[in-house]
């Protein structure tokens, strides 16, 4: 863009020319922010997005000697959807918090995703067993640019917490991640 | 300009979910008993009572710290045959945890038989065996006589 503009200018005398430059200096960079400014918003709002639907509330309840030593699924948990028409993507999902009660130290953590279906085309690297998720990011699956929304569902796996996670009430929530080279 | 509008275009998008765990105190105690019906057939039974060594196993999960007592459900042996005495006490039974050298005898009020830790059964403490001892002396009368006893695990 700025170079075109460049080509277009033309020069009558010294003043003019000065003064011409100037207001073709201008516009060349509002027209610079224009652009950024548009790609920016186009981005983030229209073309390009990530949503997780929590298709029902998380509320695992670890009350007898069963729910301690077996999973819990919650079928059809969640939804996400992507659209990505610039370029192709990547999803990635980890814990980003997890809250217990006083005493409570770990490093794995009992949650898991377990993909069950989608309507994508143009899908790559999809992980479709279930995913123990850790505080680091892991790749979910990777999709090809494509102007459509795409769905991938999910459920969502407490494994057994077993006998030593100490009494009390634990929080927890998932952080999922789109990127675009 | 353009390596600043290049960089800006390189996007990552966020999105979350959030969820609750509950766990509550979890205890659980298995009894399995080893020993079946104690018979006194010979004088030297009455003369010193009978040990039945590993009478019983017992195995615990849970989720804190635990405490197991033992109880007898009634002040008196119950007399399940014709003649059999009414007041035979509960303390002619005694109980020990497998190893140990001194009894516990039997009575209505509760008595600590063992503490342990947090886990399931495979945890160092959480699996084993009791010793019985059975000494009724020669003031009971012969006949079938029968107790319940009481093991209850509680947090400690």
């Amino acid at each position: 863009m700025y170079c075109i503009i460049h080509k277009k200018t033309i020069f009558t005398n010294k003043s003019q020319t000065i003064k011409q430059l100037v207001i073709k200096m201008r516009l060349c960079i509002t027209l610079l922010l224009s652009i950024v400014c548009s790609i920016a918003c186009y981005s983030q709002n229209s073309t390009n997005n990530l949503n997780v639907t929590a298709n029902t509330s998380f509320n695992y309840v670890c009350n007898s000697i069963s729910t301690l030593e077996n999973s819990q699924t919650t079928v059809g948990a969640l939804t996400v959807a992507v659209k990505s028409k610039s370029t192709a993507c990547s999803i990635y999902a980890k814990i980003s918090s997890f809250i217990g009660p006083s005493g409570f130290t770990t490093s794995t953590y009992p949650i898991q995703l377990d993909y069950t279906s989608t309507n994508a085309s143009g899908v790559s690297n999809l992980i479709s067993s279930a995913l123990t998720l850790t505080s680091a990011d892991q790749r979910l699956f990777s999709q090809s640019k494509n102007g459509a929304t795409f769905y991938y569902y999910y459920n969502l796996i407490l494994t057994g917490v077993g006998y030593s996670y100490p009494v009390g009430h634990y929080n927890f929530t998932i952080m999922f991640t789109m990127t675009q080279p | 300009m353009l390596s600043a509008t290049k960089g800006y275009s390189q996007y990552s998008f966020k999105d979350y979910v959030s969820g609750n765990i509950d766990v509550y105190t979890v205890m659980n105690i298995s009894f399995t008993n080893l020993a079946g019906v104690v018979s006194f057939n010979t004088p030297d039974d009455y003369n010193s009572g009978q040990t039945l060594t590993n009478a019983a196993a017992i195995a615990v999960k849970s989720n804190a710290l635990w405490v197991i007592t033992i109880s007898a459900q009634s002040q008196y042996f119950q007399a399940m045959s014709g003649g059999a005495s009414t007041t035979m006490p509960a303390s002619i039974a005694g109980f020990r945890l497998n190893g140990n050298t001194s009894w516990i005898q039997l009575s209505t009020n509760s008595q600590t038989l063992k503490t342990g830790s947090r886990g399931n059964t495979t945890v160092s403490g959480n699996t084993f065996n009791i010793d019985m001892n059975i000494n009724p002396g020669f003031s009971y009368s012969g006949g079938i006589y029968n107790i319940g006893v009481l093991y209850t695990i509680s947090q400690q």
